[in-house]
C-alpha cells in the first residue's frame, strides 16, 4: 500500500515536471531547432517506428543482457574464488585496483585492434565495465561471512561446493544482488556508447547517431527517452526479480 | 568416546600470554552428560573449540572413535553461543535442520528427522516459516536438530542458557536427557553457573587458573539424578554439598 502510494507520487512528480518544462519551452523559447517542447518528443513515436526503433532497439538490449550475463558469470566466479582463497585475494588484488577504475571507453581502440570489428567487441566493452560492481560486491559479502555462521555450518560436513551454494553465496547475496543491479544500468551504458563511438548496424546508439547527424533533434530527444526507459524498466524487473529471489524474499516479507 | 590426551594450548593476545591450559585429558562416554564450569576467561570456549576440531592445540590430540580430531567433524558438534547468527534467515526453520541432509549415523538404530523434531518438541507450524522471529531457545533447538541430523554422535553446547529465559532452562534438562537416552548421544555442557553443570552431568570438570596462570581441570562425580527437575535437586543434601564443595574450590581454594 505505501508502496503504490509512493510510486503515485513519482508518477505525478514526472507529470507535473514534464508540464513545467513544456510550459517553460512554449513561453519563453520563439523559435530553436535545438530546444523541442516534451509533447512533440513524446509525439515522435510514430516516425521512430518507421524508422525501425524497435529492431534497433532489440540489438542493444540483447547486447546488453549479454553483456551483463557474463559480467555475472565471471564476476561471481572471480569474486567467490578471491573472498574464499587469501592467497589469490592478496595476488590479484593489484590487477583489481589497477583496471577497476579504468573507462571502458579507453580500451575501445585496444579491443578493436585485438578481437576486431565484430559483435565480440561490444560484448568485450560491455563485460570490462560491467564486471567489477558484481566482482568487488561478491569479493566483500564472501570474505566477510559471519564468522559464528560459517563455525555452525562446517560442522556438518558439506563438501566445498554445497558449502558455497547452500551458505556461503545466500550468505553474501544482498552485496551479489546489489553489484548485479549496479552492473545492469553499467552495461546498458556501455552498450550504448559501444555503438555511438564505434558504429554498428543496428543499435540504438547507432540509431541516436544516425538521427543526430541527419538534424532530426526531435527524433534524437526521443531516442534519449526511450533509452532512459529502457534502463528504468530493466532495473524495475530487476528489483522484481530481487525481492521474489529465494535468497532475499525473507527481507522484503518482514518489511 | 571422546577423548582429549595431554591438550596443551597457550594463547597470546598483543604478545601476553592470557591462556595456558596445561595437560588437559578426560574421557567422555557416548550416553552420558559432562559438564566443563569454569569462570570466564578461563579457556572453557577454548576447550570445547579444541574438542570439536575448531582449534588445533600446540600439542595433544583428541580423538573419538579412534579418528583423531583435528578438524571440524561431523560426529562431533559444536552448539555455538552466538545463536542469532546460527541459523540462515533465507531458508525456512525446516530447511535449516535438513541443510546438510545427511542420514543420522546412529549405531544403536536410526532416528529420523520426526523423531528429531518430537524429540526437540519443535512446534510444527514455525517449521515453515522463516527463523527471524524465533526465540533464542527455539534456534537452540534448531542448531541441535540440524546437527543430529547431519549424522552426530557428540554435542558440545556452550552457554546454551545463558541470555535465554528461565523457561528454556527448564526444557534443556528434558531435551538433554531424552537425546541422551533416546538417541544415546554424549553431551558436554559448557557453563559458568555451578547449578547447570552439576544437576544434569554425570561428570564435572571445574577450570580453574592457578596462580602462575595454568588451567587445570579438577573432575567431580556430577549430580545426575535425572528423574528431579532443578528445584527438586536444589533440596537434596547431596546437590547442596556437591555446589558448595565446587563453589569453594572455584572461589576460595588457592
Amino acid at each position: 500500500m505505501k508502496l503504490r502510494k509512493e510510486t503515485s507520487y513519482s508518477i505525478i512528480a514526472i507529470i507535473a515536471l514534464i508540464l513545467f518544462i513544456e510550459l517553460i519551452i512554449r513561453l519563453l523559447v520563439t523559435e530553436s531547432r535545438y530546444i523541442i517542447p516534451p509533447s512533440e518528443i513524446l509525439l515522435a513515436y510514430k516516425v521512430a517506428l518507421n524508422e525501425e526503433l524497435l529492431k534497433h532497439l532489440g540489438a542493444t538490449i540483447i547486447r546488453t543482457l549479454i553483456g551483463f550475463f557474463i559480467s555475472g558469470l565471471l564476476g561471481i566466479m572471480i569474486g567467490v574464488m578471491l573472498g574464499r582463497i587469501k592467497w589469490l585475494r592478496v595476488f590479484f588484488q593489484p590487477f583489481v585496483d589497477f583496471f577497476r577504475p579504468l573507462p571502458s571507453s579507453a580500451i575501445i581502440p585496444a579491443a578493436m585492434m585485438f578481437i576486431g570489428l565484430n559483435e565480440s567487441t561490444y560484448i568485450f566493452i560491455i563485460v570490462f565495465g560491467g564486471i567489477w560492481p558484481i566482482l568487488i560486491n561478491t569479493l566483500s559479502g564472501v570474505k566477510d561471512v559471519d564468522p559464528n555462521a560459517e563455525i555452525a555450518i562446517k560442522q556438518l560436513g558439506l563438501k566445498p561446493i554445497l558449502l558455497l551454494r547452500k551458505f556461503v553465496i545466500p550468505e553474501a547475496a544482498v552485496e551479489i544482488f546489489s553489484g548485479l543491479k549496479i552492473s545492469l544500468s553499467i552495461c546498458l551504458i556501455l552498450s550504448v556508447t559501444g555503438e555511438i563511438i564505434i558504429g554498428t548496424e543496428n543499435g540504438i546508439g547507432q540509431f541516436l547517431k544516425n538521427v543526430e547527424d541527419g538534424g532530426n533533434y526531435t527524433l534524437m530527444y526521443f531516442s534519449i527517452v526511450v533509452i532512459a526507459l529502457i534502463g528504468l524498466i530493466l532495473n524495475s524487473i530487476f528489483s522484481l526479480f530481487e525481492k521474489h529471489h529465494k535468497w532475499l524474499k525473507y527481507k522484503y516479507d518482514n518489511n | 568416546m571422546l577423548i582429549a590426551n595431554r591438550i596443551n594450548i597457550k594463547r597470546y593476545f598483543q604478545g601476553e600470554l592470557r591462556l595456558n591450559i596445561k595437560d588437559l585429558s578426560f574421557e567422555l562416554e557416548l550416553g552420558s552428560i559432562a559438564s566443563i564450569i569454569g569462570q570466564s576467561g578461563v579457556g572453557k570456549s577454548t576447550i570445547a573449540s579444541i574438542l570439536s576440531g575448531l582449534l588445533k592445540p600446540n600439542s595433544g590430540e583428541v580423538t573419538f572413535q579412534n579418528t583423531i580430531v583435528n578438524q571440524p567433524y561431523v560426529p562431533i558438534s559444536f552448539v555455538i553461543q552466538d545463536y542469532k547468527n546460527a541459523v540462515f534467515p533465507w531458508l525456512t526453520v525446516e530447511d535449516n535442520i535438513k541443510i546438510a541432509n545427511y542420514k543420522p549415523i546412529d549405531k544403536n538404530g536410526s532416528y529420523s528427522y520426526e523423531e528429531i523434531i518430537d524429540v526437540l518438541d519443535i512446534p510444527h507450524e514455525i517449521l515453515k516459516e522463516h527463523p527471524n522471529h524465533l526465540s533464542g531457545g527455539q534456534i537452540q533447538r534448531v542448531q541441535i536438530a540440524r546437527a543430529l541430523l547431519s549424522g552426530c554422535r557428540y554435542i558440545i553446547l556452550d552457554e546454551p542458557t545463558s541470555s535465554l529465559d528461565m523457561k528454556f532452562r527448564a526444557d534443556l534438562q528434558i531435551i538433554l536427557i531424552s537425546l541422551v537416552q533416546k538417541f544415546n548421544v554424549g553431551i558436554l555442557l559448557i557453563t559458568h553457573d555451578i547449578e547447570d553443570a552439576i544437576f544434569l552431568a554425570d561428570k564435572v570438570f571445574v577450570a580453574k587458573e592457578s596462580n602462575d596462570k595454568t588451567v587445570f581441570l579438577k573432575y567431580y562425580k556430577g549430580f545426575s539424578h535425572k528423574k528431579l527437575n532443578i528445584s527438586e535437586a536444589q533440596g537434596t543434601t547431596e546437590f547442596r554439598n556437591l555446589f558448595k564443595e565446587i563453589y569453594e574450590y572455584l572461589f576460595y581454594e588457592t
